[in-house]
């Protein structure tokens, strides 16, 4: 049962899930606790169990690796959102019990722990990834098994088929809504600069083909290997491009480290990215975060009943006091799960996914459907200029809501 | 210009890094395969010191002086037992990296850090505005490398580690202590390794990964400018990091990259012992 990285903040956490004691999620209702004594990590697991016996939800979160500063507010979201199920009754009259494996970011390790949870755990469902490379990967193995993916995160669109599941916003999403807005508001040059792998490339071709149809220019573009540490070569041919708007997409610390050093030279561009969020930015000196634009469908800083919530359980209890998309996009995911067992009144994989098509559910960013035929969520749209390095500095300056998915489902 | 001042940025960072290294493996003829680990043990003295005080300043001050004394225990407890056997010590210092590195995540927790600068703002160089905290890297890289060299040619300690280098008995036979030497010079090559890491912090996001990178630059810097040599240390810091601004400058990331290894062994091929080698055959 002792985990091998006990002492560290994870591993005690995992611990105590895994041993069935202290499982925040499960004991929360005190209903629960005869059915949790009497759990007792076998087999079993998934669809197959008897009523009052926990649901295992498999969850895949990068607590190391280069997405290490989200990595706790995804895993947090994801708790709460069990926690606010099992308080109210549970699924079908089962609690959800949560088991978490760390991604790492790493392509390899993500497809070990995705088998690891689905053959040692019996998982059925498997909630999570972050970055494309590895979302990619896993889906390439849990397609065939059968065990759907809902995946939290903005990505480059293409994922489609039975069991993925997208609450994450596509380019569609996210991206075509903000390049008239940039070019309306702070010029048409761009220079794009990105992390060298499949979102920044798919996510700037998506660019690159709006800007041209507002006659914007695209005066740069070029792709940094990982673990980059440092830029200067780059920021020169920023420099020397004087862009109207630099857009960077550059992965996870490599992008905070990208703008700590820009900030030493002498931009005076807009610096504009939709990878920035409250994650990054509380990562950065004020004077550095102040100015960045950035687009998602959530922000902490948006204000409506259901993010005031959220955030207030959240900001309670959260170690890391941030949380952004990734981490709303996980909370979302797992309440839709919910909503989409109780209406097909079974866990069974194929009709629960069935009874997830056009589900809507109160997200902390506004009412989001799952849209039947590519089983991706319609979003909020939101821009905000940063102000400060805290998520309550986020200025939200323009808002669309409902916009629909465009999946690009015929190019995967 | 900018390309220029970027080079300099990059040799003074990869000579206060390979310094070290050379120093270690020039004088003891032990390869630290945890130098990576003491670049960052010198970042998170920074961040321990940032955290307590929220002073930039006095964890940069004491970051040589805290590397350089686990350093110097290092010595007198692993590399000592296994004097001359470079194999041995090899190996033993890259578990002690895993250890070091592990630990620090239990200390730290794996996540990223971020630290702000001590100070921010621009000069103007030759028509090109430049960070200062850049700027200030390459002062300190010059005046790091010239007080190295200083201790190492002009002082009686300098005299000293060469007697123990040349012929460690009949240096004993003189009355030099040897053992007190190897782990002075041990001690010296952490605590500049623990400079180098802990002047880095501002401008990088620290994670205890980030050593591995400055570790295999470190090798290269020292293997191009010749084992042994400090001031070839000094020349293949140089050579890498002009090298690489320049390249970087016109070509991909990637591309310059593959490009500069090349140079760095089609060099190794003409001079086996590096630019300013003195190691025999």
């Amino acid at each position: 049962m002792v985990r091998k990285r006990f002492g560290t903040p994870l591993g005690r956490r995992e611990f105590l899930r895994r041993s069935g004691i202290g499982v925040a999620a499960i004991t929360v209702g005190s209903g629960w606790l005869a059915a949790c004594a009497s759990e007792d990590g076998g087999g079993g697991g998934g669809g197959g169990g008897q009523s009052g016996e926990p649901f295992k939800l498999g969850a895949l979160i990068p607590l190391t690796g280069i997405e290490t500063h989200v990595g706790q507010s995804m895993l947090v979201s994801t708790e709460i959102a069990v926690e606010e199920i099992n308080a109210a009754g549970g699924v079908l009259g089962r609690p959800i019990e949560l088991v978490v494996e760390d991604e790492a970011s790493d392509p390899a390790v993500a497809v070990e722990k995705a088998k690891k949870l689905i053959n040692e755990e019996g998982v059925t469902f498997i909630v999570g990834t972050l970055i494309s490379a590895v979302r990619n990967a896993v889906v390439e193995f849990t397609r065939p098994a059968g065990v759907p993916l809902f995946n939290p995160t903005y990505y480059e669109g293409g994922l489609c088929g039975p069991y993925f599941l997208s609450t994450g916003a596509l380019p569609n999403q996210q991206i075509d809504p903000f390049v008239p807005w940039l070019v309306e508001n702070h010029g048409s040059s761009f220079y794009l600069i990105g992390s060298d792998y499949v979102w920044p490339r798919g996510s700037f071709a998506h660019l690159k083909r709006g800007l041209e149809a507002l006659g914007g220019t695209v005066v740069g573009e070029e792709y940094v290997p990982f673990g980059v540490t440092d830029f200067s070569a780059e920021i020169g041919r920023i420099l020397d491009a004087k862009p109207d708007v630099l857009y960077p997409l550059i992965a996870g610390v490599d992008g905070i480290t990208f703008w700590k050093q820009l900030a030493g030279f002498d931009f005076r561009g807009t610096r504009a990215s939709h990878s920035v969020s409250e994650a990054i930015v509380q990562a950065l000196d004020p004077e550095t975060a102040s100015g960045i634009v950035t687009a998602a469908p959530y922000f902490m800083a948006l204000d409506n009943p259901a993010n005031e919530k959220f955030l207030e359980t959240y900001l309670a209890r959260s170690p890391a006091k941030y949380v952004d998309t990734f981490g709303e996009g996980l909370y979302d995911a797992v309440h839709m799960f919910a909503l989409g067992a109780e209406r097909a009144g079974t866990f069974e994989t194929d009709p629960l996914m069935e009874g997830l098509k056009g589900v809507e559910f109160d997200a902390p960013q506004g009412r989001i459907r799952i849209d039947p035929a590519t089983l991706h969520t319609s979003h909020a749209f939101h821009v905000a200029v940063v102000r400060g390095n805290d998520w309550d500095q986020f200025e939200i300056v323009h808002s669309e809501e409902g916009i629909e998915p465009a999946a690009d489902c015929g190019a995967a | 210009m900018t390309t220029v001042l970027n080079g300099l940025t990059l040799a003074a960072v990869l000579s206060l890094v390979a310094i070290g290294l050379a120093v270690i493996f020039g004088l003891m003829r032990v390869i630290n395969m945890a130098h990576g680990e003491m670049f960052i043990l010198g970042s998170y003295t920074v961040v321990a010191a940032w955290e307590a005080t929220g002073n930039v300043w006095l964890g940069i001050a004491l970051a040589p002086f805290v590397v350089g004394a686990i350093g110097w225990a290092i010595e007198r407890t692993m590399i000592r037992r296994l004097s001359g056997r470079l194999l041995d010590t090899l190996v033993a210092t890259w578990g002690l990296s895993i250890v070091i590195r592990e630990g620090l995540k239990v200390v730290f927790g794996a996540g990223s850090r971020n630290l702000p600068f001590p100070f921010t703002g621009d000069l103007t160089v030759l028509g090109t505005r430049y960070p200062l905290y850049r700027l200030f890297l390459i002062a300190l890289a010059v005046v790091v490398m010239a007080t190295v060299l200083w201790v190492f040619l002009r002082t009686d300690f300098g005299w000293k580690v060469s007697a123990v280098t040349q012929d460690r008995e009949m240096a004993m036979a003189m009355g030099i202590d040897a053992g007190r030497i190897d782990a002075a010079v041990f001690a010296l090559g952490a605590g500049l390794a623990g400079l180098a890491g802990a002047v880095m912090t501002p401008l990088i996001t620290l994670n205890p990964e980030v050593g591995l990178f400055f570790l295999a630059r470190s090798f290269l810097v020292v293997i191009v400018g010749g084992v042994g040599s400090l001031l070839g240390t000094a020349a293949g810091a140089g050579l890498i990091g002009m090298g690489q601004a320049a390249l970087a400058a016109s070509f991909r990331p990637v591309i310059a990259q593959i490009v500069l290894l090349v140079l760095a062994i089609v060099i190794i091929r003409l001079r086996p012992t590096g630019l300013f080698g003195r190691l025999q055959g």
